[in-house]
């Protein structure tokens, strides 16, 4: 059931613009992801934070068909050309190499791809430079707190929980971020730009009720 | 566990939450202080120690020794937007694997 409008919400940020993705990303953090804490109702506030959440994992698979893209529009440059066919964003990505094809006996088209390839290796670059639990850490972490002798733990199971303590940091943080924000805003108190303790321990039990 | 041990431990992780935290604060350009990091990585600790037995009571109850990516989901059954996430995630491993059968046959 929530595989469909997963799909198409992917295929609508891809859509979009090069211009546009480019600043994409730190709006639809600073903007969308914060109001969840403050809207209990999980539906509303659940939706809000998934979307930014395709949005990184609609990245990492751009990034691969671009790079795809990139090894076909080379070998393609040098033959001959094809018949131009009608084919916008979705086709490009539901069948990367089939359809770049296509792409590049039109003129205009390939200077899209050119950039295309160029924000997908950027984005590869930084999906490399995200920093993690390293799975070794995780592993031990778990065995001592596990009671029972004899538990194990998969390995996919592990880089799975790896991901979820990194995602319970990052939100922390940027609840926190948001929520500074909107006290300055409110005029409650200033905006030193530095997250504290004290920030914390307000924005904690939320944080925990949600994780 | 000992102290010593767990002295060791907590600051492996401060370490590492601070390296995520670090990349955040970059990110959203803002600032962490040391406190916070601390203070955080205390939590982190606390919701490993509860995830971990959690995970160890799901996979017992399904009759495993093993701890598998299904207990993980299960942990994550009440945000289902986390539940996503990780869902997502987790195929994600799952196609990269299958993409490299060498791996996959070296692991076995």
């Amino acid at each position: 059931m929530r595989a469909k409008p997963t799909r198409n919400r992917r295929v609508k940020i891809r859509v979009s613009p090069a211009s546009f993705k480019q600043h994409l990303p730190p709006p639809v953090l600073n903007l969308e992801m914060p109001p969840k804490p403050f809207n209990p109702p999980r539906p509303k506030g659940a939706g809000v934070k998934k979307t930014t959440a395709k949005s990184t994992a609609t990245k990492s698979k751009a990034s691969t068909t671009a790079t795809k893209r990139k090894a076909a529009a080379t070998s393609k440059k040098s033959k001959s050309q094809r018949a131009p066919e009608p084919s916008d964003e979705e086709d490009v990505e539901s069948n990367a190499s089939a359809s770049s094809k296509e792409d590049v006996s039109r003129g205009s088209e390939t200077s899209r791809i050119e950039v295309d390839v160029q924000e997908g290796v950027v984005e590869v670059v930084e999906e490399e430079e995200r920093a993690t639990i390293p799975p070794e850490l995780l592993t031990r972490l778990l065995h001592e707190f596990f009671q029972q002798d004899g538990t194990r733990i998969a390995k996919d199971a592990n880089a799975a929980i790896g991901k979820y303590v990194e995602i319970f940091t990052r939100e922390s943080l940027t609840r926190c971020v948001y929520m500074k924000r909107e006290q300055a805003e409110e005029g409650g108190r200033l905006d030193d730009g530095f997250c504290e303790v004290e920030d914390l321990e307000k924005l904690a039990p939320q944080l925990l009720l949600d994780f | 566990m000992d102290d010593e041990l767990q002295e060791r431990l907590k600051a492996a992780l401060w370490y590492s939450i601070g390296k995520i935290v670090d990349e955040e604060t970059m990110r959203l350009n803002t600032n962490a202080t040391p406190q916070f990091i601390g203070a955080l990585s205390e939590m982190v600790w606390a919701q490993i120690e509860n995830v971990a037995i959690d995970l160890e009571s799901f996979s017992r109850h399904a009759g495993r020794m093993t701890v598998n990516t299904d207990d993980v989901l299960l942990v994550t059954r009440r945000n289902d937007a986390l539940h996503g996430i990780i869902e997502d995630f987790i195929n994600k491993e799952k196609a990269k694997s299958a993409k490299t059968p060498g791996k996959a046959r070296a692991k076995k």
